[in-house]
């Protein structure tokens, strides 16, 4: 055997021995892998976070399932955790799942959009549009009309497309309306600008959950999207019924593919829910897409049974440049089939309970032992012929670096000497 | 370098004793259900060993007479066992895939089911391991099969063979495969049994024990998976090659011409006219479509031809479409390497630069232009044949997920079939891209960084997602 081999034989397994020291150990006692959709990208001044109780002390690291739409991302992920304070009064009920980013929905010259929505919580004081913008000019009308008691166009607001962001949630406020939370609204969406321009809106990806087993979503609530043509009255609406996702399941029943406007309600920012114990820092280009990835600190000793809230940011973001994070969401249990279980919760969005739960895992320090124990005992449960045993897989990796050293051994071996037969293998 | 004789047997059974570890430890580390499908192929499997029972409407002790009844029992041990690992979504509580059909058929099941039928394992757990520990059989004997097949093709003493047959041993998704419960592991080996017959025919001249076997082994893997229909070209072109110098020397440009107006029309004719391409789709087509649903058999050829559906889904100035192929030609590779799961466990991509940058290298070898032919002639035909088969394979792939099949994944693990060209290109390939004094140690070097890549995807990927343990 030559040195160089020698050499490569000791150096592998010390360099998976040291790969090994170098992670710190962890066991991750919360964990939540169901996965429906994506929120939409984190960017600007979106928070995107989770409320969870952690029942050991120790936690030091949270995972969180990102998506990076097949593309790369570079800029900082920002993690926030904190404490959630036991006396804070709850804000109300959440709000519905509204992921971002989905088909586009443009409007020409005259075209209206419009749709019913209803909000979850009073003081309703604004909505966040997704909207790309582009070399048209114009503006966008929005009107608010009470549905079932008439007081006539309560908000009405322009917007010009000028203003509006390259790619992102365009934000229009208006002074909060007192008792909001439970009415049925219209928003009425009109585009007016030159001809051959137009307003680039988007509607919220309506798909399935997790296969055709589970039925369609469509909300009781936010009704049907539609488009109305100009010059055509509101009595003649045309339903404007378009979904790419509906094709991946070519059996489902076409009647029911509906639209909704990729809009979220904005409402007054709650107060913090409670005081920040850590931060931590990812940078997205080393992130893989839809895996988890981890945002680490400091470990906390007193986490034992306490409830913690994270929030998720990227000031730095950009569209195209952007990263997401995939969420479970059940349909309510009144109106569908019912799923095994509670349906997902804790989604926080901008600081407000949303229906759903983030992709995430939870985890806490350990020992290499504690670990290794852990897994050792894991690994052999309800196996046969000896699979998963301590010793067993022990052997195999002593086999491995047996076996992986004659192998090198015999590639390093020494070359022949001038004047044998030798044999290139070309 | 060159080896001995002795040496490079030694050399393969440490090979042999490296992957049987591995994949000890990745039929212990992957839970059930923790390879595609593996939940569904062994419902099937079960179905098989009861079907006897079953036909004769006799009443198993534990079991009742029903499907239903095999897969309820083997569901209330799979829901036992995987407690407390992740499991893709459970509607109702009922895994996907438990449901096993009657009418679908593999040999791979057929010869498991009947197996464990025979020695009567009626424990599902133990019928499951055992199963997995058969196609790790498989598994090992398509690392000899490489290696055996390599040996044809190369001089006496080179160590091409035995890296190919490491490449093949070293391939973390090849492991896991054949750790797991699955007819892939026996359509590899049916196509390693092929691949070994050709390169035995290649190596040692025509004879008809190399012809009869090449052709028996084609129908083997054939029968054994339908889409082992695409080695059938190599056939035809070799024979073509072959006898190019008796049959086609001196022909005359009127006979040329004959024959490239007839290709033209058989291919316009599978094109343009639909019955005729219904047919021929249904013949060839029989290894894109074999599946227990009826529906991506028969109505995509309802629709007017394969031209149309050429131009459906061929759209070359739609963003859209490329990114579906960047898409899919980044989960092949991702998924060649090392995908877990259900495909949701995967190292971190810096993990794979690694790996890649030594394949890359392989393939890098093989682009060299061949010094002196002349003096390797055997090896030059055996990379041109093998390119070939590798292109086939990828194009099948390619063909069935992006014009016919628009919805599904290109998976790594449909092109382990041709493991036996792939690694013998690699090796190749890799071997004639160095100095003579440094092609040792830098495939020494290449090894370890292989086995470097498998550990980091075992105790790093796979251990953390389905234990949720950080050792």
């Amino acid at each position: 055997m030559t040195r160089i081999g020698a050499l490569i034989t000791i150096v592998l397994p010390v360099l998976l021995v040291g790969l090994w020291l170098a992670r710190p150990a962890g066991v991750c006692p919360v964990h939540h892998e169901g996965r429906v959709f994506h929120a939409g990208e984190i960017l600007g001044t979106v928070e995107l976070g989770q409320e969870f109780s952690f029942p050991r002390a120790g936690l030091n690291r949270i995972d969180v399932f990102i998506g990076a739409f097949g593309g790369w991302s570079t800029g900082p992920i920002e993690l926030k955790l904190g404490l959630v304070d036991p006396s804070a009064v709850p804000i109300g009920p959440p709000d519905r799942f509204r992921p971002g980013g989905g088909d586009p929905l443009i409007l020409g010259p005259g075209w209206q959009a419009r749709q019913i929505i209803r909000p979850i919580r009073d003081n309703w004081s604004g909505l966040n549009l997704l909207v790309r913008s582009g070399p048209a000019r114009g503006r966008l009308t929005l009107t608010l009309t009470p549905v079932l008691h008439p007081e006539g166009v309560v908000v009405r607001l322009e917007s010009r497309l000028a203003d509006w962001p390259a790619y992102g949630w365009l934000k229009l406020a208006w002074p909060p309306l007192a008792r909001s939370g439970g009415r049925l609204f219209r928003i009425n969406l009109k585009y007016d600008g030159p001809v051959g321009g137009s307003a680039h809106l988007f509607q919220q990806p309506f798909f399935q959950a997790a296969g055709p087993d589970r039925p369609a979503m469509f909300s009781p609530d936010d009704g049907t999207l539609a488009v109305i043509p100009p010059d055509e009255r509101a009595s003649s609406i045309t339903r404007y019924v378009r979904s790419d996702l509906i094709r991946f399941f070519p059996d489902q029943d076409s009647h029911r593919r509906l639209g909704l406007l990729a809009a979220r309600p904005i409402y007054p920012r709650p107060p913090e829910t409670g005081p920040v114990v850590r931060r931590a820092r990812a940078e997205s280009f080393w992130f893989t897409d839809n895996s988890f990835q981890s945002f680490r600190f400091a470990p906390l000793p007193d986490s034992a049974g306490r409830r913690f809230y994270f929030d998720l940011s990227a000031p730095r973001a950009g569209h195209g440049n952007a990263v997401t994070a995939w969420v479970d969401w059940a349909p309510r249990p009144d109106d569908y089939v019912t799923q095994a279980g509670p349906p997902p919760a804790g989604l926080r969005f901008n600081g407000a309970p949303m229906e759903g739960r983030l992709t995430f895992r939870a985890w806490r320090q350990a020992t290499k032992a504690e670990a290794a124990g852990l897994l050792a005992k894991r690994l052999g449960r309800d196996k046969r012929f000896g699979l998963g045993l301590s010793w067993t897989i022990g052997i195999a990796l002593g086999l491995q670096i047996l076996a992986l050293g004659w192998l090198i051994m015999t590639l390093t071996g020494r070359p022949d000497r001038p004047g044998k037969e030798t044999d290139s293998g070309d | 370098m060159s080896m001995t004789g002795a040496g490079r047997q030694w050399a393969l059974l440490a090979l042999l004793a490296l992957f049987a570890a591995r994949g000890w430890i990745y039929a212990s580390v992957l839970p059930l259900n923790g390879m595609p499908d593996e939940l569904e192929h062994m419902a099937q499997l079960r179905l098989v060993q009861y079907q006897s029972l079953l036909d004769q409407g006799q009443h198993h002790p534990s079991l009742g007479v029903g499907t239903w009844d095999v897969a309820a029992d083997l569901a209330r041990a799979f829901n036992r066992a995987t407690v407390g690992t992740p499991q893709p979504e459970r509607p109702y509580g009922v895994a996907a895939g438990m449901t096993p059909h009657s009418r679908r058929s593999s040999v791979y099941y057929t010869a498991l089911g009947r197996l464990l039928g025979w020695i009567g394992v009626n424990d599902p757990l133990t019928a499951w391991y055992a199963c997995r520990l058969v196609s790790l059989g498989m598994g090992l004997a398509v690392i000899g099969l490489v290696f055996s097949g390599a040996s044809f093709l190369c001089p006496p003493k080179s160590p091409v063979p035995l890296l190919a047959a490491a490449l093949a041993g070293l391939i973390p998704q090849f492991a896991a495969l054949a750790a797991s419960v699955s007819p892939e592991n026996l359509a590899a080996l049916a196509a390693a049994l092929f691949f070994w017959w050709a390169a035995r025919l290649l190596g040692r001249g025509i004879s008809l024990l190399n012809i009869v076997g090449c052709g028996l082994a084609l129908i083997a893997a054939v029968l054994v998976k339908k889409t082992a229909l695409f080695l059938s070209p190599l056939i035809i072109v070799g024979l073509a090659a072959r006898l190019k110098g008796r049959f086609f020397r001196g022909r005359s440009g009127l006979f040329w011409g004959g024959v490239a107006a007839a290709s033209l029309l058989g291919i316009s004719l599978i094109l343009f006219y639909p019955p005729l391409a219904n047919r021929v789709a249904r013949i060839i087509g029989l290894g894109f479509y074999r599946t227990y649903d009826p529906r991506f058999d028969w109505t995509l050829f309802g629709q007017p031809g394969l031209w149309e559906i050429i131009h459906d889904q061929i759209r070359l100035t739609d963003p859209g479409f490329w990114f579906h192929l960047k898409s899919l030609t980044v989960i092949f590779l991702k998924s060649l390497w090392a995908y877990f799961g259900q495909m949701e466990v995967t190292p971190d991509w810096y993990w794979y630069l690694p790996a890649g940058l030594v394949l890359l290298a392989g393939a890098v070898g093989c682009l060299r232009p061949a010094a002196g032919v002349g003096d390797d002639p055997v090896g030059h035909r055996a990379t041109i044949y093998s390119a070939l088969a590798v292109g086939l394979a990828g194009g099948l792939i390619f063909i069935r997920h992006v014009l016919l099949f628009p919805g599904t994944l290109a998976q790594g693990r449909f092109l382990f079939p041709a493991l036996v060209p792939v690694c013998f290109l690699w090796a190749r390939g890799f071997w004639r891209l160095w100095p003579d004094r440094v092609r040792g140690p830098v495939a020494a070097g290449a090894i370890g960084v292989l086995w470097l890549s498998d550990q980091v995807a075992v105790w790093g990927a796979a251990v953390e997602w389905f234990y949720r343990i950080s050792p």
